[in-house]
């Protein structure tokens, strides 16, 4: 019988542990790949099998679970362990089901590692395509921790083969994997991907419950367990014997669990005692009903209240992102999304809309460094099949896709990407007709995407509805029908509605008191999720009345935490800067900034009153710098000291910006990257620091940068300095040719490097120009290539 | 495990600099934002030392002259690998976004966390072992090279254990992270044992910033 309708069917039943049993038939450790075995004892591997089939189970594992690529040294290695193992599995278990197994590779996956999604996806993919021609029934995906690899894994076997794939993350007692995934992020993310989902490994069976009730709740997939024995003593002994192991399953079978297995410690006897449990019983029908919710790979949002959408990641009207987005400059995006999280956004829109960058490549960039700092949803705003997809696939969670509207080539092209990857998606109520003049019309369009959605299995709890917000100056009777449409939807369908509001003062004074007017109506015509700039006060602050206007600030409690006791925040700054002497005003900045004090910008404020901006340049804030630089060089200050004095000065910059408008105190160009295979990133990241807060413009293309993209950046922007990291003797040859490929493509680009292994000799082998002891040092070569300073002699 | 004020002041390359009452509060501050943000987790396993230093029956052999010396007399050793956790990394990733100061503390406050982890780890390992243990060798030090931290991941299995994985440049992530090497003696315990690394007494580096003053 075929796998999937057996499952349909049948209670399933894995067999349990191999590694386990490895080691008792080792009589001790078994090296580094386990795998080896099916080449050098194809015997005992056999009998292991050979064991479980007797016990009952229905699915026997090949002995593959490490048989990647990383672990076993090549891709050839691990192609030739794959079928051994499938084969050997195939031939001792005749009759029964055989799963190709594959476990996590070791490494640990962008953003936090280094390997690429895309290069993880290859490995998996070459895994799932050897163990299909060897003659596997389903694929078993497990003891993931990362959501993010697991998705690479779900996806390679998934595409690349034609059989069914089953997966299972490993949880700790804290309810999260390793990686931080919760059971929510987690069947949210991988049910639309796999044929199962469920859980297997780390905790003994009696603390899974919680765990798989929750993945029961939020699948609409069978549900997997796949338990320990209990937790290991110190000689890896496992405390849950068969009988307790078989009595604990009962309550998953009665939860709705329909396939059962045993991980670490359990033996054939564990599996046979599941046998008798299961029994006769029949699969029960999925409990899971839809919700309208969105998450990250460890943080879940619930649309059960308003919900707000940031809308700071996106060049439109916004010359510093365009530049960011154009320069590679993902620092200044990284900043965006960690202060609209800190403003109370639950949400954050991405858009790489920019006429002459990739849009691909730049979205998929955004929501890759925007998830390496932020744990916050993501909202792909794009109209482009091919990028949409492409960040999709690289969006760890499940994301909204913003948007589709009514026009019918837009729904074709689009909603088949939304349903692949079980995203929510945005449906503006606009068609080829362009936008509609009454509630009537915005409603029939919804409608259409609504009936086009579930042509495609995607379920009204994923449709978030735009009713349009329209100019109120230019087209008055508008911001009604736009209240009315969503009002209406909102009581015959099951969607959610989302609004951008800004739009609705264009043209009129004083925008923010109609934003917020406006903003209030729409909560109360029933707006789930306004898309907004959270960073200005009043639009949260009409959100979070409205949370106690709706009860879902129960209490008040919220509100009261948050405003209670506090001052309007427009009080100005107190002190009496105003009132000093110039003389005085520089001695307080110069202080502040020594100090390393916030209040270096009222100081600086202060002192722009009485001087032109770039006299507070030269005459203040350099000089203060060169004397920190100085004090630090000589032992007098330490590197906190200098940092934080750094960033009194950025502060400082900033005042000076908002005078000098044209942007005239840049000092000079300066990329900076840390190397390819390093994600040490920390000193690169106190150079930029020192460097900005002296003027410079700095190009921070992050960490792990392939030769190719510094030389790509330096080439682009025609920067004369380039400044390159690496922390261990590991990842020098990686900086040695970005420096041989910077030769060969930027002539002008002169290089300088840093990094805890290196020195002046080691620096001047690999052909560096200059080698950085430290974060000062970055600073005199950029004055003096930049502005004629002291001569930094080359290497 | 905690995060000592002197260690975190030395890690940060303080040399007697004035400091005033604002920077020690700092560090406060990234201390506990460390300890709280740590989720800190071990494996550790004993294995018999062959002639050759193999790791019996593993065909993973420590390599190197400092190792060999270090491991003299020894046989047996404890293979152990410890790390923070992932939320600590995720924090870190978040503070150098926002800034290098606070990134630069609690960077440096991990550190001795995970330092002072290890060193917890070695005094229960003493405790339990009933023979006298040697300092802990990591890879790296002297000419124990960084690619063995691949086979003490995959032996100890690190990344379904603790969630630790060793990358193509045999980095370690999340970066803090330790694997370790401690020699077992045929000797008692001593009672006086010294509880620091042996690090720095077995590193040629002597000319870093982060030696300590008494070796």
């Amino acid at each position: 019988m075929d796998f999937r309708t057996f499952l349909k069917e049948h209670i399933l039943l894995f067999d349990g542990a191999f590694g386990t049993m490895l080691q008792q038939r080792a009589g001790g450790p078994v090296g580094t790949v386990p795998e080896l075995w099916n080449a050098e004892r194809p015997e005992d591997v056999a009998a292991i099998h050979r064991a479980y089939a007797e016990a009952g189970a229905d699915v026997i594992t090949a002995n593959t679970f490490g048989a990647n690529e990383f672990k076993a040294g090549s891709a050839e290695t691990a192609a030739q362990l794959i079928r051994a193992g499938v084969r050997l599995a195939k031939t001792a278990a005749p009759g029964k089901f055989i799963a190709l197994d594959i476990g996590p590779t070791g490494r640990l996956l962008e953003p936090m590692g280094s390997l690429s999604f895309d290069d993880a996806y290859a490995a998996f993919a070459r895994q799932a395509k050897a163990g299909e021609e060897a003659g596997a029934d389903l694929i078993l995906i497990e003891t993931m921790a990362d959501l993010q690899e697991l998705r690479a894994a779900v996806l390679a076997a998934s595409e690349q083969t034609a059989l069914p794939v089953l997966c299972s993350m490993t949880f700790e007692e804290n309810g999260r994997t390793f990686a931080g995934c919760d059971p929510v992020c987690y069947a949210l993310t991988a049910s639309p991907l796999a044929d199962a989902i469920g859980v297997n490994c780390s905790l003994g069976p009696d603390k899974l419950l919680p765990i798989v009730q929750a993945l029961l709740s939020y699948t609409d997939k069978p549900v997997l367990v796949q338990a320990n024995a209990g937790l290991p003593d110190e000689h890896m002994h496992y405390s849950v014997g068969p009988e307790e192991f078989a009595a604990t399953y009962r309550q998953f079978l009665d939860a709705g669990v329909r396939i059962v297995g045993g991980c670490c410690g359990t033996t054939p006897e564990h599996i046979r005692r599941l046998r008798a449990l299961i029994g006769r019983r029949k699969p029960r029908a999925l409990r899971h009903r839809p919700v309208s919710a969105v998450c990250s790979g460890t943080k879940a949002v619930f649309f059960d209240g308003v919900r707000v959408i940031g809308e700071r990641i996106n060049p439109t009207g916004k010359k510093a992102m365009k530049q960011a987005l154009r320069e590679g400059d993902y620092a200044f995006v990284q900043g965006q999304a960690i202060e609209q999280a800190e403003a109370g956004a639950d949400i954050l829109d991405v858009n790489a809309g920019l006429p002459e960058i990739d849009e691909k490549a730049a979205l998929v960039r955004l929501v890759r460094e925007v998830q390496a700092v932020c744990d916050l949803p993501l909202q792909i705003d794009c109209g482009k099949p091919d990028a949409i997809e492409a960040a999709l696939r690289h969006c760890c969670g499940k994301a909204i896709v913003n948007s589709v509207n009514g026009e019918e080539g837009t729904l074709r092209a689009i909603l088949p990407i939304v349903k692949k990857y079980g995203a929510a998606v945005v449906g503006l109520t606009t068609d080829e007709h362009g936008i509609p003049h009454s509630a009537k019309e915005r409603i029939r369009i919804a409608e259409k995407i609504i009936a086009a959605c579930a042509e495609y299995g995607i379920p009204q709890e994923d449709i978030f509805i735009d009713c349009l917000t329209l100019t109120v100056s230019a087209e008055q009777g508008q911001a009604e029908e736009t209240l009315r449409a969503m009002r209406a939807l909102k009581r015959r369908y099951r969607v959610k509605t989302v609004l951008g509001v800004s739009n609705i003062s264009f043209g009129l004074p004083e925008r923010r008191i109609v934003n917020t007017a406006f903003l209030t109506a729409a909560l109360a015509a029933g707006l789930d999720a306004p898309i907004l700039n959270p960073n200005i006060p009043e639009n949260m602050q009409a959100v979070h009345a409205w949370r106690v206007l709706s009860g879902e600030d129960k209490n008040c409690a919220a509100y009261t935490a948050r405003y209670g006791g506090a001052k309007a925040e427009s009080a100005p700054a107190g002190g009496t800067a105003g009132h000093e002497k110039p003389a005085d005003a520089r001695a307080e900045l110069f202080r502040c900034i020594r100090k390393g004090l916030p209040q270096a910008a009222a100081a600086c404020a202060a002192l722009l009153e009485r001087e032109a901006p770039l006299d507070v340049v030269n005459g203040s804030l350099i000089p203060a710098l060169n004397e920190v630089g100085d004090d630090y060089e000589k032992g007098v200050l330490f590197l906190p000291q200098l940092i934080a004095a750094a960033e009194s000065a950025k502060l400082c910059f900033d005042e000076v910006k908002k005078k000098l408008p044209g942007g005239g105190a840049e000092r000079g160009k300066i990329v900076l990257a840390t190397v390819k295979g390093d994600i040490h990133d920390i000193g690169k990241n106190i150079a930029r620091t020192v460097l900005e807060n002296y003027g410079y413009r700095v190009i921070d293309l992050g960490k792990n940068v392939p030769p190719e993209e510094v030389a790509a950046a330096c080439e682009r922007e025609d920067v004369l300095l380039c400044g390159l990291s690496a922390l261990m003797t590991t990842t020098v040859p990686a900086m040695e040719e970005t420096i041989r490929l910077l030769r060969a493509r930027c002539p002008r680009c002169r290089v300088m490097v840093g990094g805890a292994v290196l020195n002046a000799d080691y620096a001047k082998k690999i052909g560096a120009d200059w080698y950085c002891k430290d974060a000062n040092a970055d600073v005199k070569i950029a004055r003096y290539l930049f502005e004629g300073g002291e001569e930094v002699p080359t290497l | 495990m905690q995060v000592d004020r002197a260690e975190f002041l030395r890690y940060l390359g303080w040399r007697g600099q004035e400091t005033d009452e604002l920077l020690l509060a700092n560090l406060d501050d990234a201390a506990k934002r460390c300890l709280d943000a740590a989720s800190p987790r071990m494996v550790a396993r004993r294995f018999a030392l062959g002639k050759n230093l193999e790791l019996a029956g593993t065909g993973f052999i420590l390599e190197g002259q400092d190792i060999r010396a270090h491991l003299a007399g020894c046989s047996e050793v404890y293979l152990f690998a410890a790390t923070l956790g992932i939320a600590a990394e995720r924090e870190l990733a978040k503070l150098s976004a926002r800034g290098a100061y606070e990134a630069l503390l609690f960077d440096t406050a991990c550190s001795c966390a995970i330092e002072s982890y290890c060193d917890d780890i070695c005094d229960d390992l003493q405790k339990s072992c009933g023979k006298r243990l040697l300092p802990r060798f990591s890879c790296g030090y002297g000419d124990f090279p960084l690619e063995a931290q691949r086979d003490i991941c995959r032996l100890l299995r690190t990344d379904t254990a603790i969630g630790l994985c060793c990358d193509e440049s045999c980095l370690l992530t999340p970066r803090k992270s330790v694997t370790a090497v401690v020699g077992i003696t045929d000797e008692a315990p001593s009672p006086t044992a010294k509880r620091t690394c042996g690090s720095c007494a077995a590193c040629r580096h002597t000319g870093c910033a982060f030696r300590r003053k008494d070796q």
